[in-house]
């Protein structure tokens, strides 16, 4: 019920345009495993870097973007969170766009770093 | 990028006034149902990459194609009609033999499709511009040419 209720004040909290305005979706998305970190890849056309919102709270990564496309007639916001694992190292995320591609680079923790071990003969 | 190439295979001519005759008996047994491209299925089913605003003045498309470069679109208006291509691969970037896809839903291909311009324009005055992965063309309207009107006369049926 406590749950119902938070959720009931944070829709509040909410700007007229995120409640109803938009239409949502989820934009596609590449991952790609590196020797020291993860990159994942999105489509975003439309959006410009001001109007991405990139936010990493409990380990769960969340991005809003608003596009200038329209759908229906309502403005596109492409909404998609994801999951992190102890292994990444979340204070260093970078992230850029260019051509309507985000492209963010997720650092590996030292400990879930590669390491490659030669075998001597 | 989900790129599809959408357009219709062309049919030969002797085929042609076979054709209209076969759509109506489908239609006369089964009703009209949604055909492929119609723009009912385009707008539930296959969302499409493409949207147009009619202005004052002028006609803008937005067609949506991200991570592509200038030189992979092939944009033509003939007629009404603004017929556009893209040749895009994804795959030729990430060549680097160290990369380890964990998932993608991203993928890579050509696409094209044909949009009619619901109104007089001027093609020869048309321009583009890529940005933000979004391609805007803009075309002039053709003011002087009147839109194709038709008057229907109402007669009551006693």
């Amino acid at each position: 019920m406590a749950k119902k209720n938070e959720d009931k004040k944070e829709m509040e909290k909410m700007p007229a345009a995120e409640k109803h305005d938009f239409i949502a979706i989820r934009p596609a998305a590449d991952v790609t495993d590196e020797y020291d970190g993860m990159e994942i890849s999105f489509e975003l056309p439309g959006v410009s870097a001001e109007n991405v919102e990139l936010e990493v709270k409990n380990r769960l990564l969340t991005l809003k973007a608003q596009s200038t496309l329209h759908r229906r007639g309502m403005p596109i916001l492409y909404k998609r969170a994801f999951y992190l694992s102890d292994a990444v190292d979340s204070d260093n995320i970078t992230a850029k766009i260019s051509d309507g591609i985000l492209t963010l680079f997720l650092p590996k923790s030292e400990s879930a770093k590669t390491h490659k071990i030669t075998v001597e003969e | 990028m989900n790129l599809l190439a959408k357009r219709e295979h062309e049919v030969p001519a002797a085929l042609e006034k076979v054709f209209p005759g076969m759509d109506e008996l489908v239609r006369s047994m089964f009703g009209r149902m949604i055909e492929p491209g119609s723009g009912l299925l385009r707008g539930s089913v296959f969302d499409s990459r493409w949207e147009t605003e009619l202005k004052d003045d002028e006609v803008v498309v937005k067609i949506s194609c991200p991570g592509c470069k200038s030189s992979e679109f092939d944009l033509e208006i003939v007629g009404d009609f603004l017929n556009f291509k893209i040749c895009h691969c994804e795959e030729k970037e990430n060549s680097a033999k160290n990369k380890h896809y964990v998932f993608r839903e991203r993928s890579c291909a050509e696409y094209e499709d044909s949009i009619k311009i619901p109104v007089p324009i001027k093609g020869s005055e048309a321009k583009a511009k890529y940005a933000d992965g979004v391609i805007c063309v803009r075309i002039p309207r053709d003011r002087q040419k009147p839109l194709p009107a038709k008057t229907i006369k109402v007669i009551c049926g006693k």
